[in-house]
């Protein structure tokens, strides 16, 4: 077993990793993606994707937010769209038209990147912000040229929508490609010292606003590429493919995947895309009953998650207090089960009541009854009584139904902004580099610049 | 067509181009600073030609310089103008004074109104360092209330609602920013301004789709109006002054938009709470040292800020439907332009900045030559005043930069 390092090697793991997607999404239309509706889902989460890698690629490698992304692909759909209605006979028919379509996105980037990266970051988010909005509007009210609110005809692309699938399939390994061997080239680690420290990369000569037009323009070509194809999957266009709340959409999947990583980001655009899909439809009978258990359960999670923080490394009691509160929480959630429909909202606010004061004994006891620390565990115990106690008073209501479909944009907001604040590297990135091996070939890294550090300070 | 417009039409922006391109390659040959001279070349080439150009290129005073660009503007502005009366003779704007008088005044009232909104955005600003993603959701919340309390208070005009929602706004503001920005306190982020970006960015959403989850997506969500139950008597949709046409909505909106903005300039100048919020907008260590606790002042001005948004909101609904989520977008677009406009974290700036685009907006779209786009293209003078603007004056009205 020499020189063969196994499924050791970073590089093997990388290897494997990608071919096994890779295969996964060639061979998903034969066995997870049967009907033509699921191909058309999986267009438009294709689509996503590109713009979520093409996005982390600008915001996530380089530090420039923009939104307007969603907008700039709308400028490729319709410029061929326009290309091909009103010059049909032109020489190139299709593909000389997708290739203005890219163009133009690639001109209107660069001509954003030229206003706007002479100056902060944040004029960057604020103007295209805008811009977005006001691409909308312009294509909504030049309806002679765009055909306005209403949608606009296409020519598809040739072949089925199997074909297109593959297309597009191809266009984002081709965008993933570009980009991760941008990354590692040595412009990629000018564009990370950018994103670290402006000024120090200027002093070391790194030119900011070339390279930050630069990859302004770079990005705008990814978009125009996978949206021109995308928006030719179709055979037909409308402004609300343009809206700021599809913009929103491709921040939040690229930042729950991991803005860092264009891969992380492209396949959470993907799983974003087809979840987001099969919650369209969801409604959840007697809500109430599903609501008082979440709440349970988020509760003693919590409860249980602040013991063992706080019995970490202190004492094995910690420990047996974990054991008991989990134990009793799930008898509770048991109980409560087998109560069924039957239970009224007394039940609910006792128990509501004896789990909060279980925790707080439990806490107090652990702590020695520290008067600070009781206080501030009878604050949760009383949230959680009374948000129990809510929960289950709406179950004795009756049969609340929730239509979690139309709520879906709401939860994803939500786990965006919980992502941003508790899990800086979103949710998919860190188990990339796990599966790679990368993580630990990074920590062994920094393990060894911290020593180092640590040496020089000592000698110091 | 007249000699001097196909004049200004053709020669005017070839001799921009040579300017804008030449004249920074001349001053960088003779190792001048080449810092926006690309910018007045083209303006001065725009407007004056050849002529204006020498003075620029021979002439090695600074402040020669800077005049002969300001008044090439005016001059460029000024000739616009002309060409536009010259294209439309017909157009309302041309004809006829009183018109664009009562465009003024209108877009100075809706200015106001916008600039409760932009101050509290501004306010952020200043003392958090931060810009709000989730501002225009906070305005559509603020509007959204509005609506559930109006129609509560039977009889009574819809500024009562106010009170309700500024409370509402504040509370949720002051959750949010516990929840989710008091990381930036910490010092331990790499990039506090990204980071509150994306988070507010997910807020944002979070409002927006809840509020579409209570309500379903609506085209237009109207309140009753302000002369509905009427205030003071004013019971017309518009009174006559003089040569004036007021229209009495804007305007009572207006007047408690401007009392607002001058009630915080009161607030900030002498009560605690804003000295502290002022001092740390201008040094945050410094005022950490004499006692202020950085935690409180974030959350009250983020708290104020997005009260100050939601008002904004419930001040709009009365006059214009609310469109639930787009009019969040294009609140915050609103916004944003405002804030960039007057300086970002200056709260006079934002004043001034509303107005401003409350002015450009309401003769962009009161002149525009076709009155069927006009409306729909009023955020679009925004943006070409936030393109002028970033182009000329960066720093906006007041903003030093820091």
């Amino acid at each position: 077993m020499t020189g063969w390092t196994g499924l050791r090697s970073p590089a093997t793991r990388t290897a494997l990793a990608l071919g096994a997607l890779g295969v996964l999404a060639a061979t998903a239309p034969f066995f997870l993606l049967t009907s033509s509706y699921d191909l058309d889902v999986a267009h438009q989460a294709l689509y996503m994707a590109g713009l979520c890698a093409s996005w982390a690629f600008l915001a996530g490698i380089a530090g420039q937010v923009s939104f307007a992304h969603v907008a700039l692909g709308g400028i490729a759909g319709y410029a061929s769209a326009i290309w091909m209605r009103d010059l049909p006979d032109a020489a190139g028919g299709l593909p000389v038209a997708l290739l203005v379509g890219v163009l133009a996105t690639t001109l209107v980037g660069a001509a954003l990147g030229a206003l706007l990266l002479r100056l902060q970051t944040v004029y960057l988010s604020l103007f295209t912000l805008a811009f977005a909005e006001i691409v909308t509007l312009v294509i909504v009210s030049e309806s002679e040229l765009t055909g306005g609110r209403a949608t606009l005809q296409v020519t598809a692309l040739g072949g089925d929508a199997l074909d297109h699938y593959y297309i597009l399939l191809v266009a984002l390994a081709f965008i993933l490609a570009c980009i991760y061997w941008i990354i590692r080239s040595p412009l990629g680690l000018c564009l990370k010292s950018m994103r670290e420290d402006a000024e120090s990369a200027a002093a070391m000569s790194v030119n900011i606003v070339r390279l930050k037009v630069a990859v302004f323009v770079i990005s705008s070509f990814f978009v125009g590429v996978i949206a021109a194809l995308y928006f030719h999957t179709g055979n037909r266009i409308s402004p609300d493919q343009l809206d700021l709340s599809i913009m929103a959409l491709v921040v939040a999947a690229a930042v729950i995947g991991g803005m860092d990583s264009p891969l992380a980001a492209a396949l959470s655009a993907v799983l974003s895309i087809f979840l987001l899909e099969l919650l369209r439809e969801l409604t959840l009978q007697d809500a109430a009953w599903w609501l008082a258990v979440a709440v349970l359960v988020l509760v003693f999670l919590f409860a249980a998650w602040q013991v063992v923080r706080r019995a970490r490394g202190t004492d094995r009691e910690g420990l047996k207090i974990v054991g008991i509160n989990v134990g009793g929480g799930l008898l509770l959630v048991l109980g409560l089960g087998a109560l069924g429909r039957g239970a009224t909202a007394i039940d609910a606010i006792a128990c509501g009541l004896v789990l909060g004061g279980v925790w707080l004994l439990v806490q107090a006891r652990r702590r020695g009854g520290g008067r600070s620390s009781l206080g501030r565990l009878s604050g949760w115990a009383a949230a959680a009584a009374v948000a129990f106690a809510a929960a289950g008073a709406l179950f004795v209501q009756g049969a609340l139904t929730i239509e979690v479909g139309v709520w879906r944009y709401a939860i994803f907001g939500l786990i965006l902004a919980l992502t941003v604040r508790f899990a800086s590297n979103g949710l998919l990135q860190p188990a990339l580099e796990r599966l790679s091996g990368r993580h630990a070939e990074f920590s062994r890294q920094f393990e060894a610049q911290r020593d180092t550090r640590d040496d020089a300070e000592a000698t110091r | 067509m007249s000699p001097l417009a196909l004049w200004l039409l053709l020669a005017g922006p070839a001799w921009s181009v040579v300017g804008a391109v030449g004249l920074p390659r001349l001053y960088r040959r003779r190792g001048q600073d080449p810092q926006r001279a690309g910018l007045a070349g083209g303006v001065v080439g725009a407007c004056s030609g050849p002529a204006g150009l020498a003075v620029l290129a021979l002439n090695r005073s600074h402040t020669v310089k800077v005049v002969w660009l300001w008044a090439a503007g005016v001059l460029l502005l000024w000739e616009l103008l002309w060409l536009f009366a010259r294209a439309y003779p017909e157009n309302s704007c041309v004809t006829d004074s009183a018109y664009v008088l009562n465009q003024v005044q209108n877009g100075i009232g809706l200015g106001l109104i916008y600039a409760v909104m932009a101050v509290g955005l501004a306010l952020i600003f200043s003392v958090m360092r931060i810009v709000n993603f989730a501002h225009g959701q906070l305005f559509m919340l603020g509007g959204v209330v509005a609506y559930y309390v109006t129609p509560g208070m039977a009889d009574l005009n819809p500024l009562v609602a106010l009170p309700v929602v500024a409370v509402a706004c504040l509370i949720v503001g002051l959750v949010v920013e516990r929840l989710f920005l008091s990381p930036l306190q910490s010092g331990k982020l790499d990039r506090p301004m990204e980071y509150a970006l994306l988070v507010t960015f997910g807020v944002g959403i979070l409002i927006s789709y809840s509020l579409v989850g209570f309500l379903g997506t609506s085209r237009g969500l109207r309140t009753p109006r302000y002369t509905d139950h009427p205030l003071f008597g004013l019971d017309q949709a518009t009174y006559e002054v003089g040569p004036l046409l007021i229209r009495t909505d804007i305007w009572i909106a207006g007047a408690v938009g401007l009392l607002l903005v001058g009630l915080l300039t009161v607030v900030l100048r002498w009560t605690w709470t804003g000295r502290a919020l002022r001092a740390v907008s201008m040094d945050r260590e410094a005022a950490a040292t004499v006692g202020i606790h950085p935690r409180r002042v974030h959350a009250a001005a983020f708290g104020i800020g997005a009260a100050l948004a939601g008002v904004g909101g419930a001040l709009l609904i009365p006059i214009i439907n609310f469109a639930i989520p787009q009019v969040a977008f294009e609140a915050a677009v609103r916004a944003y332009i405002i804030i960039v406009l007057g300086g970002l974290g200056s709260v006079p700036g934002a004043l001034l900045g509303a107005m401003t685009l409350g002015v450009t907006e309401a003769l962009g779209a009161g002149c525009f030559p076709d009155p069927g786009r006009a409306a729909t293209y009023q955020l679009g003078f925004g943006l070409v005043l936030f393109t002028v603007v970033l182009l000329v004056r960066p720093q906006g009205f007041f903003g030093g930069r820091r």
